[in-house]
């Protein structure tokens, strides 16, 4: 392992290692604060914390783990970084820490965390473990940010592109102005033909839709390169 | 993966060094934010200077403890002019917090959600839209109602039920403030 690249473990975690939409991990965080765009982001920020925490920590101590004990050890680990960005939040995101609720003290038991120190970083020097947490911290944002977005799209007609109590979108309008002027115009020419936003979308069963959709097409994109790649080695599909 | 298997004692020694590593790390992480929640605190003021700042008695000028467990008195100067409250009531997903201002008639005049957790994007437009919460300033007792039940509140549409439940909120809320002033 030692001769992969930095970047290409940080690919590898996005696309063929994507927690969510490949190894189907996580899902509960994923569906239940996926509502918008906003808190999938929250969400996704508190838990790269506690990956990239955890995949060091235990990189950093894994000749001193007895295997007896390790996984005591890996949620002792982990639950020490979940209650830090817990308590961050509160003190410095009071409104995130108030719309995430329990799931940020749920990172605890968060199946990807403990995956990955299980599977990766207890096996793996420092620095590649910096990077699958980077990278499978990166897929998680993505599976977060696209289902958050979506949902609140479909489901309220907007989307609040807010970074942390920072408006972007509001950001990106102000300074230019034209920018707006052409969203409004598609919307203008569009909207007789949109249906009206679907409520069920911003509620469970819509996030269960949402994210049946997203790993189909993921799950196309990858048979697709894999046929791709059969091909090149000659065989016949 | 060590390869060397450890003693009983040493998966001990190990386990309470991490253990403790960990306490200390936390001790440290709740002094800083802990001093950080007490500033933010500091700044909201306590519920006297927070019902003052929301307004729900427009001419207020200063709120005074009732001696009850949530109303406050409401003066301009030194004249008694009304009544406010802040406190949780049953919402459709969970607990909204209200804010009522009322006058001494006990017509209502002012309310503010404070918080909410109802459904993003349809619930919550009791928070976001401020012509509904607008509507209840002017509201006497009988009228605290949604429209549809013969009151003077107009639901949201697409929030009817949210709207019903900040209206009996509203009512509640009243009708413990009375019960505390009579």
């Amino acid at each position: 392992m030692a001769n992969k690249s930095f970047i290409g473990e940080i690919i590898r975690g996005i696309i063929k290692d994507n927690p969510v939409f490949v190894l189907v991990l996580g899902l509960c965080p994923v569906l239940a604060v996926t509502t918008s765009f906003a808190n999938g982001f929250g969400m996704g920020l508190a838990f790269t914390f506690v990956m990239l925490g955890s995949n060091i920590m235990v990189s950093l101590l894994r000749k001193q783990i007895p295997p007896d004990v390790r996984i005591p050890i890996f949620i002792l680990i982990i639950c020490t970084f979940v209650t830090m960005v817990d308590m961050l939040l509160e003190a410095y995101q009071p409104d995130m820490y108030e719309r995430l609720g329990i799931f940020v003290p749920l990172i605890v038991v968060n199946c990807i965390v403990i995956g990955r120190a299980e599977a990766y970083a207890n096996r793996n020097p420092v620095f590649p473990s910096i990077a699958d947490g980077i990278g499978i911290s990166m897929g998680f944002i993505i599976a977060l940010v696209l289902l958050g977005s979506i949902r609140e799209f479909l489901g309220t007609g907007t989307i609040v592109f807010d970074l942390l109590g920072y408006d972007v979108g509001k950001d990106i309008i102000m300074r230019f102005p034209a920018i707006e002027l052409v969203i409004e115009l598609v919307i203008g020419v569009l909207s007789p033909y949109l249906p009206p936003p679907a409520t069920v979308m911003v509620t469970a069963p819509g996030a269960f839709l949402t994210i049946a959709v997203l790993m189909l097409l993921f799950k196309i994109m990858g048979d697709r390169k894999r046929m791709k790649q059969l091909r090149k080695e000659g065989y016949e599909i | 993966m060590a390869e060397t298997k450890d003693s009983t004692i040493m998966i001990l020694v190990k386990l309470t060094l991490i253990a403790a590593v960990a306490a200390a790390v936390l001790t440290a992480t709740y002094g800083v934010t802990q001093e950080q929640l007490d500033k933010l605190a500091e700044a909201a003021g306590g519920p006297d200077k927070q019902l003052l700042k929301m307004g729900i008695v427009p001419d207020a000028t200063k709120f005074k403890s009732a001696g009850g467990e949530l109303c406050y008195e409401a003066y301009n100067g030194g004249d008694l002019i009304g009544y406010g409250a802040m406190t949780e009531v049953q919402g459709m997903q969970d607990m909204l917090t209200l804010a009522v201002g009322v006058d001494t008639d006990f017509v209502v005049t002012g309310v503010v959600v404070v918080s909410q957790k109802e459904t993003p994007g349809i619930g919550d437009k009791i928070q976001k839209d401020e012509a509904f919460t607008a509507q209840f300033a002017g509201v006497g007792p009988d009228g605290l109602a949604l429209s549809s039940d013969g009151g003077k509140i107009d639901a949201i549409s697409g929030a009817t039920v949210s709207s019903g439940y900040v209206t009996a909120g509203v009512v509640e809320i009243i009708g413990k403030m009375q019960e505390e002033v009579s």
